[in-house]
């Protein structure tokens, strides 16, 4: 939870780590490479893994401060992936009878 | 721990330190939450662009990269200076912490200038949606880089007027945590926002 435990040797490594983990993305969308989708799912987990990174080497979670994070991480997931899955329905059941209004022959 | 009941404010209390460290993240797993629902609020919005421009004709990646680095380094740089504070050197704490105070404001620049741009473009906040929820989240994000720079300029005057003291380290100790939580945030951000905007 505070920098007691760093060392300027971790700081450089997490911080090289980290640009590491932003350029490898940033290239990868820049030139194009990769299919589409897997270009999504490759520049997600890059966040993903800068975000344990970032935890690992500049914020030194302990125990209780690990918990409390886990907890969030869990209410995070339920608002966005919630609030994602129950727009999408949504737009599903709402959007369908307009179309189809609009054109009678789809 | 004995040494603690004779001299209370002289050694760091390292309970009061432990409990306000823990009681200052609970209030960023708080404000987690909060950045939460306008991530989820700008991921509804995003196909909404009310026939106006989308992500990928707005966003200048390169321009958003350098932002990034500058972010990032201010992170590392702002280690560097807890890092001074545990040693107890001023001088150097001072420097490192100015060196991270110009970054922050050498992204809050590039954050201002990009959205001043957009603004004269015609692609405000009012233009789409897509727009509302894009400046309302990044907003957010730079409102919380503000008030850390802020933050970061009183300690420093307090720094170079008291020194270094078990109340002043407290505050560092959060402020940090601040700093490396925004960090975090716009690792997110540049990810969801701009780059799988771009694709």
């Amino acid at each position: 939870m505070s920098a007691k435990h760093g060392s300027v040797a971790s700081y450089c490594i997490g911080f090289f780590l980290s640009i590491l983990l932003t350029v490898i993305p940033y290239y990868f969308v820049v030139h194009h490479m990769l299919g589409r989708s897997s270009l999504v799912v490759a520049v997600v987990m890059a966040a993903i893994l800068q975000l344990w990174i970032q935890l690992r080497f500049f914020l030194h979670l302990n125990r209780g401060s690990l918990i409390s994070f886990i907890f969030t991480g869990i209410i995070v997931l339920i608002i966005v992936g919630g609030s994602l899955w129950i727009m999408h329905d949504l737009n599903y059941y709402m959007m369908e009878p307009i179309m189809n209004q609009a054109h009678p022959a789809l | 721990m004995t040494n603690l009941s004779i001299h209370p404010q002289e050694h760091g209390n390292h309970e009061v330190d432990e409990k306000t460290s823990f009681g200052f993240w609970i209030y960023i797993m708080t404000d987690c939450l909060l950045f939460a629902t306008i991530f989820a609020v700008y991921a509804v919005l995003r196909p909404s662009t009310f026939g106006g421009p989308g992500p990928k004709e707005l966003f200048s990646l390169p321009y958003v990269f350098i932002e990034t680095l500058l972010l990032l380094t201010s992170s590392f740089t702002f280690g560097l200076a807890m890092l001074a504070q545990n040693k107890g050197n001023r001088t150097q704490l001072l420097l490192w912490m100015g060196i991270t105070f110009l970054l922050g404001l050498g992204f809050i620049g590039f954050e201002i200038h990009e959205f001043v741009n957009l603004v004269r473009e015609g692609n405000g906040p009012g233009r789409s949606a897509f727009l509302s929820g894009f400046f309302g989240l990044v907003g957010t994000h730079g409102l919380h880089v503000t008030c850390g720079l802020i933050w970061m300029m009183l300690l420093m005057v307090q720094i170079s007027k008291r020194g270094i003291t078990p109340l002043i380290a407290r505050k560092l100790n959060s402020l940090s945590l601040f700093w490396h939580f925004l960090d975090i945030i716009w690792v997110f951000v540049f990810t969801f926002v701009y780059l799988l905007g771009a694709i």
